[in-house]
């Protein structure tokens, strides 16, 4: 047991022990007696009194307590989820399962100031435009941590857009995005992201064929024209940033390419993608073709791809390399030939493939087949090195036996899909046909328990789960339909997020957790002391992209207006409760540069910033410096004020954006018509 | 609603500071009433309490009060200049001797509204129950007199 969880038990242990004797037939009657009038709920009722009232069993408060945080307490970790289709990320306490945060990434947030005028965010959304499109929205799906040997270091975090083929980054200092990649290849995503083992590479698999680089050829020419891509991502830890001009991609056949995982230990230097879809099916069931999710299932097998990124890595270096769109490409012929994609096949309609903490077992999940498929990477090494192959792909990729490649399988039921691993050699499968988590033990292949979950279970997550170092204790079922956890509203439901706790013999559901924001794919669990987070910028006036003293920052008693040739620059401070200037004077049409310094440093004294009609909202945090440019094109008066309640005179916190108009006629005063006169 | 109830504690404090027969000079009054929690710190268990106590008040001397106060206490910290009234000038000695120990720790909790003087000086609500912490940046803005 660690000490987290020592703690955790510490805390519980004598309400538990109180439950239990509640609960234990005649001799817990007695004790029930004694213990009534010495355990009160502060509110006048016992535990027992409250147990009978709400109708709960000893299970039921028992999972209370395990989730239960009292007030002043943090929990133990931080699960970071997709947000889905608000292109956001999530942030939740365990065991309390208390949102945390959401963190603005592919889509303008107002709160966070993020896309509403600030020059740094506006730029880091910008990052994600291409080909003249302005893509505000994204469909988050993999997060992924950053890695050092193997286990989180909790320094980075990235997610992958699968709608636009995008990748972001967070910097876990504040929890703010400070980068998005647009794939010049592809139009979308879903392998992504997975990072190698020392975030070398983030990885970037695509998941609908088309012609690269944003190319058109007629949906006739699939097999021949259309391509997927396996994208390595260059990622410079010292920067921070993904270094677009070192990077590369491994072209791919036009079969949907899926979830990937990043070899670990033994298997590091190589990263394991799955795919659908071998038959390129394309849909057309308007032209005479079967609809595409029949087409696209018709084989017993489809291919896992094994990817040697290191040789890429070579290749690349070597400049065995074409260039689509810009992008440097390992053609598919090159890496067929050169060892750096090999094809195994895999039951049907795979979709997890996750790699076991000591790197030696690559676990796929067949959602049409009843078995965890469990690749035994030696054995495909091996078979590699001596060019055993039982054939070849239409595209000439070689591919492994099926039998000699695989330890065995282990039936688990209908519709496995993904699977993590804890500390004590048991790997947990979501089953999402069948709606359960199936527990399986890796040494022994067998199927241990099986605990229902509700509803239709994709993801699922444990604690340091897919690390070189597991941390057991807890898991999380991320399923994809409510139905009937939740009060009603409406027909759009939430997603449930159900936590388990797989600490003792048997797994224990404890909590059900909405999640109202959009559909969460993947989410990782980091331990709580991994992260180290700061709660204000230093110095004063800082630039949250670059966490350095902006070049516009403004310090106390430098407030100050000036006119110049590109506009009117105004240098802004706030200090609870208000800002200097508090008035702005400008001309219908002039450019405004505002440059805003939050100048406090305590923890929390955030301040916002909004103008009224001007469509700009910030969010400064202490120390923080944001930078806003906008034409005044709209004459009028037009209230800014501060947007977080930050002390007993925030609605004093305003002040004026005066636009004196260049017309007389808008200066005029609205005719009043109406009334009773 | 949160705003009416701002206000209303705010009135309520200016009401208890015109009873009790105070003008706006510099002769400090007594705290309001409204405040309970104690402003007495308890004595540390041990030593080690009280150097952690003096650790965490240090910092959160220079993350929250330099700002307006400035380092040496001089009430010219960086937001300092658009600041009226001034922040107060900690190394004022007359000031010192005027007002109490647990003036200064109840202005440190409750802000200066607590005790009719500018709302600027916000309130701590983190560290109403931290006595020990308060005593200590109490003990900080002491030292800081010339």
């Amino acid at each position: 047991m660690s000490m987290r969880h020592s703690r955790c038990f510490r805390r519980a242990a004598p309400a538990l022990a109180l439950v239990g004797a509640l609960a234990c037939g005649s001799g817990g009657e007695q004790a029930k007696q004694a213990l009534e009038p010495a355990v009160s709920t502060g509110t006048g009722s016992t535990v027992a009194a409250l147990m009978k009232e709400r109708g709960l069993s000893e299970a039921d408060v028992s999972a209370a307590l395990k989730t239960y945080m009292p007030t002043g307490k943090k929990d133990d970790y931080y699960i970071f989820s997709s947000g889905g289709q608000s292109g956001q990320v999530i942030v939740i306490g365990l065991p309390s399962m208390r949102i945390l945060k959401y963190i603005a990434v592919f889509t303008p947030e107002p709160w966070q100031g993020w896309g509403f005028g600030d020059q740094g965010s506006e730029s880091v959304l910008a990052g994600g435009d291409r080909r003249g499109m302005v893509m505000r929205w994204g469909d988050t799906h993999h997060p992924n941590l950053s890695e050092t040997n193997g286990d989180y270091d909790g320094q980075f975090l990235f997610i992958g857009d699968k709608a636009n083929a995008r990748l972001a980054v967070i910097k876990l200092s504040d929890f703010a995005t400070t980068q998005i990649v647009a794939n010049p290849l592809l139009e979308s995503d879903h392998g992504a992201a997975f990072v190698t083992p020392n975030t070398e590479y983030v990885i970037e698999g695509s998941q609908y064929p088309g012609p690269l680089g944003g190319a058109y050829a007629p949906i006739e020419e699939y097999n021949e024209k259309y391509r997927g891509a396996i994208t390595l991502w260059k990622f410079d830890r010292a920067s921070g940033r993904i270094l677009p001009d070192q990077s590369f991609a491994i072209e791919a056949p036009p079969y949907m390419q899926d979830l990937a995982d990043a070899g670990k230990l033994t298997s590091d230097g190589w990263a394991f993608v799955n795919s659908f879809n071998t038959e390129r099916a394309h849909g057309g069931n308007l032209e005479g073709q079967p609809p595409l999710e029949s087409g696209a299932s018709q084989n017993d097998m489809d291919y896992l791809h094994v990817v040697n990124w290191k040789k890429a890595e070579e290749l690349y270096k070597a400049g065995k390399t074409v260039q689509i769109a810009g992008f440097p490409v390992i053609p598919l012929e090159v890496a067929a030939a050169e060892g750096v994609l090999t094809f195994v096949p895999e039951p049907k309609s795979p979709h997890g493939a996750d790699v076991t903490p000591d790197g030696n077992f690559v676990v796929v999940g067949g959602k049409l087949d009843t078995h965890a498929t469990v690749f035994d990477f030696a054995k495909m090494k091996a078979l590699i090195d001596a060019k055993d192959f039982v054939g070849k792909d239409p595209y000439g990729v070689p591919i492994l036996d099926f039998k000699k490649s695989i330890k065995g399988q282990v039936e688990l039921g209908l519709g496995p899909l993904h699977t993590v691993f804890d500390d004590k050699g048991y790997a947990y499968t979501s089953m999402f046909v069948e709606s359960k988590i199936a527990k399986w033990s890796l040494s022994e292949m067998k199927l241990v328990e099986k605990l229902p979950v509700h509803y239709n279970i994709g993801h699922i997550a444990a604690a340091h789960g897919d690390t070189v170092k597991p941390q057991g204790h807890w898991v999380v079922a991320m399923n994809k339909w409510a139905i009937d956890r939740f009060a009603d509203v409406g027909p759009l439901l939430p997603q449930n997020f159900q936590l388990v706790d797989v600490s003792g013999p048997s797994m224990q559901l404890v909590y059900d957790m909405p999640i109202p924001l959009g559909e969460p794919h993947y989410t990782q669990i980091i331990a709580a002391d991994r992260i180290h987070a700061i709660d204000h910028y230093a110095p004063v006036g800082s630039n949250s992209l670059s966490d350095q003293k902006d070049p516009f920052a403004v310090d106390g008693g430098q407030e100050r207006i000036e006119r110049r040739d590109d506009g009117v620059h105004v240098y802004m401070t706030q200090v609870r409760s208000h800002f200097t200037p508090d008035t702005i004077r400008v001309k219908q049409g002039e450019t405004v540069h505002l440059h805003v310094t939050n100048l406090e440093q305590a923890k929390d004294a955030t301040h916002g910033f909004g103008i009224s009609s001007y469509n700009i909202s910030l969010s400064l945090e202490p120390g923080e410096h944001d930078n806003v440019s906008f034409k005044a094109d709209r004459a009028g008066v037009f209230p800014f004020y501060c947007l977080e309640f930050c002390s007993a005179l925030h609605l004093e916190m305003a002040g004026y954006l005066i636009v004196e108009p260049t017309s007389p006629k808008v200066a005029e005063t609205p005719k009043r018509s109406g009334g009773r006169g | 609603m949160l705003h009416l109830s701002f206000r209303a504690v705010l009135i309520l404090f200016a009401g208890l500071w015109l009873a009790a027969g105070c003008s706006e000079s510099e002769r400090p009054a007594e705290p309001a009433q409204a405040p309970a929690a104690p402003v007495v710190a308890p004595a540390p268990t041990a030593a080690g309490d009280a150097v952690a106590a003096q650790a965490e008040a240090e910092k959160i001397f220079s993350e929250r009060c330099v700002t307006c106060h400035g380092a040496s206490g001089g009430g010219d910290g960086p937001a300092s200049a658009g600041l009226v009234p001034k922040p107060r000038n900690f190394q004022d000695h007359a000031w010192q001797q005027t007002v109490s120990d647990e003036y200064i720790e109840q202005i440190v909790q409750y802000g200066g509204a607590a005790v009719g003087k500018s709302p600027a000086m916000p309130a701590n609500p983190d560290l109403m129950s931290k006595p020990a912490v308060v005593a200590a940046l109490r003990t900080h803005v002491r030292a800081l007199a010339k």
